[in-house]
């Protein structure tokens, strides 16, 4: 398609030499572009992990089911008859044409149009025409859909892996449990996804917006200085106070807020249904951080990313807090889908709900005024890593490298650092310590 | 019951439209918001592919973009900033409206209009450009005596986006 731009290479990785590289706080542009790096991130690292599939409440009855993406492993995240939530890969048995080209609905079964087969929503085999053509000699209980070998939920976060001796979800997601409890815990009703995901593609390798989501807060008054002039971004008082808060398996979370002492829980713009079920359904240091942050988001490692923000939907009107999820999910090494989703709490008005998918849209989901700028920097950074001397360069990843504390006083886990001058990287670091393990570690 | 529009109404709609998107490719974009009305509704819901065809494709509970012209102006207005990142340097667009069936309500200042778009943006030094196709559903409005869009409903053709942003106004 872009046969006037560089091509990807696909020379041997030296993943020893990268690993001192990323000690150093420096990082080989080849990472982005490297067609061998890709290939075992796909073996090494995706299909052996947690992988986000979807919410809860996009799948509320039985027969619901989306399609989805687990790298590029095309899947079912199905509510099966029986209540139960299962991820199918979506390939007949058969003779592997794609079973369910749908991208939503509620079913009994998915029938294959190639030769029939027929699936129930739970994948077992069901129908098979002629099947006396096998003489007895087919078990359809040999031939069920593939079900991902474990699908497990976190506050409704659904999430599967390909690995039967993967870690328990809750394991995998250690430290940042605490986090995601702040923003899937405020009501007692729990979240709901707002329409469906916006889905899109974009020239650009994977690890950008991931690492870009678990901790870069430096670039945020660069790339975003004409969509933080337009009146959206709610005005806080208070000392302002930026944190990088790296956690267990190369999770991060980033805060941008406020010293402690100055809530900002009101550019939330709650009911009091959730002001007062937030107060009960977490922890004091919990509601602390969210009175200090006016938005706070992540990355959970490789490619599921969040934020907790709070906009207005229009300049000069009073702001409302919601939360976006978004897959990065690898396509090739220089092209990737972004899967995002608005939630917000079950418990709000219409009326805010309306206003929060507003606000969302408007500065993310590829026509958002913020996202829009982003994925332009992420598509330059990918582009540059193919030229031939480009990808040599070593990236500099060492911003609070030297110049950082830890904040001890801080009420949640992980190492929290902070400094003066708000500018910090080391959640990066910790990402690509982490994502190389798992390339390294997986031999 | 609807019907259709009398010659004169019929050019004049077809001259609004095209007017419309030569502003939009020549950035007229603050004259371009001048041909709104002030509770201008513009929606561009997003179509998933279920298994049925048709309307049941277009999801009403979720948009690419929904706007009003509070929030158009909003965007205009940063298409005009320094530090645009996503429109510096500026895409070049044509708007391609063809196809346009005008059907009358039962007001003489009012005409619903469908009509197929299709715009070509390309940006930068690349060789790869974009291309969104779909069909807008616009109710156009006089207003003092000249026509401006009161409502437009674009249902792209795309369920996943194959280009990396709408930064353009479509």
């Amino acid at each position: 398609m872009n046969k006037a731009e560089p091509q990807a290479c696909n020379l041997e990785p030296n993943l020893e030499e990268i690993a001192k590289n990323i000690d150093a706080g420096l990082l080989p542009s080849e990472v982005f572009s490297n067609q061998a790096i890709f290939e075992l991130e796909l073996d090494r690292l995706f299909i052996r992990t947690w992988l986000f599939v979807g919410h809860e409440s996009e799948v509320p009855k039985p027969g619901d089911y989306v399609a989805r993406s687990m790298a590029s492993e095309s899947v079912l995240l199905v509510r099966g008859h029986d209540d139960k939530i299962r991820v199918l890969i979506n390939t007949c048995r058969h003779r592997g044409n794609i079973v369910c080209r749908s991208g939503q609905g509620n079913t009994k079964n998915f029938e294959c149009s190639y030769h029939g087969w027929c699936y129930d929503n739970t994948g077992a085999l069901i129908g098979v025409p002629g099947i006396e053509a096998y003489g007895g000699k087919l078990s359809p209980d040999q031939w069920s859909l593939i079900q991902a070998a474990k699908v497990e939920h976190y506050n409704g976060l659904i999430f599967a892996t390909f690995n039967a001796d993967s870690p328990s979800l809750e394991d995998f997601l250690g430290e940042t449990k605490w986090y995601l409890d702040i923003l899937t815990k405020r009501s007692d009703e729990g979240l709901q996804t707002l329409g469906p995901p916006h889905r899109w593609v974009i020239p650009t390798n994977w690890k950008l917006p991931a690492d870009q989501f678990v901790g870069d807060t430096a670039h945020f008054p660069f790339t975003h200085i004409s969509a933080l002039k337009l009146g959206t971004w709610p005005i806080t008082d208070g000392p302002p106070w930026v944190a990088n808060i790296s956690l267990e398996n190369g999770h991060g979370i980033w805060i941008r807020g406020v010293e402690a002492g100055h809530p900002v829980l009101w550019v939330r713009g709650y009911p009091d249904s959730v002001t007062a079920s937030l107060k009960r359904n977490l922890l004091p240091g919990q509601q602390e951080v969210l009175n200090r942050a006016t938005s706070l988001g992540g990355n959970i490692l490789p490619n599921l990313a969040f934020m907790d923000l709070a906009f207005a939907d229009e300049p000069g009107a009073s702001s409302v807090g919601y939360l976006s999820l978004r897959l990065w999910n690898p396509i090739s090494v220089d092209q990737t889908e972004i899967w995002s989703w608005c939630l917000v709490e079950k418990d709000t008005s219409q009326e805010f709900k309306e206003k929060a998918y507003k606000a969302y849209l408007r500065g993310f989901g590829p026509s958002g005024v913020f996202e829009q700028d982003d994925v332009v920097v992420w598509s330059g950074a990918s582009q540059t890593a193919k030229g031939p001397v480009s990808r040599k360069l070593l990236q500099n990843i060492s911003m609070g490298m030297n110049n950082s504390e830890l904040d001890t006083s801080f009420p949640g886990p992980g190492k929290v650092y902070t400094n003066k001058t708000r500018f910090l990287e080391s959640n990066l670091r910790s990402f690509y310590r982490n994502w190389l393990q798992n390339l390294i570690g997986g031999q | 019951m609807a019907h259709t529009v009398n010659d004169h109404t019929h050019r004049q709609v077809v001259e609004f439209l095209m007017h419309e998107a030569e502003l939009l490719d020549d950035r007229g974009f603050e004259e371009w918001l001048e041909q709104l009305t002030e509770d201008v509704v513009y929606q561009v819901p997003i179509r998933d592919t279920g298994k049925k065809n048709g309307d049941s494709e277009i999801l009403r509970d979720g948009a690419w973009l929904s706007e009003n012209w509070k929030s158009l102006d909003m965007r205009i207005r940063r298409l005009r900033m320094p530090g645009v990142v996503a429109e510096d340097p500026p895409s070049r667009t044509r708007h391609f409206v063809s196809n346009i069936r005008i059907v009358a309500g039962g007001n003489p200042d009012t005409v619903e209009v469908k009509s197929n778009l299709l715009v070509y943006r390309y940006r930068g030094e690349s060789v790869h450009y974009d291309l969104f196709s779909g069909e807008r559903r616009d109710i156009i409005r006089r207003v003092n005596g000249a026509w401006k869009l009161a409502r437009r409903d674009l249902w792209l053709d795309q369920a996943v986006l194959a280009s990396q942003d709408i930064s353009i106004i479509l």
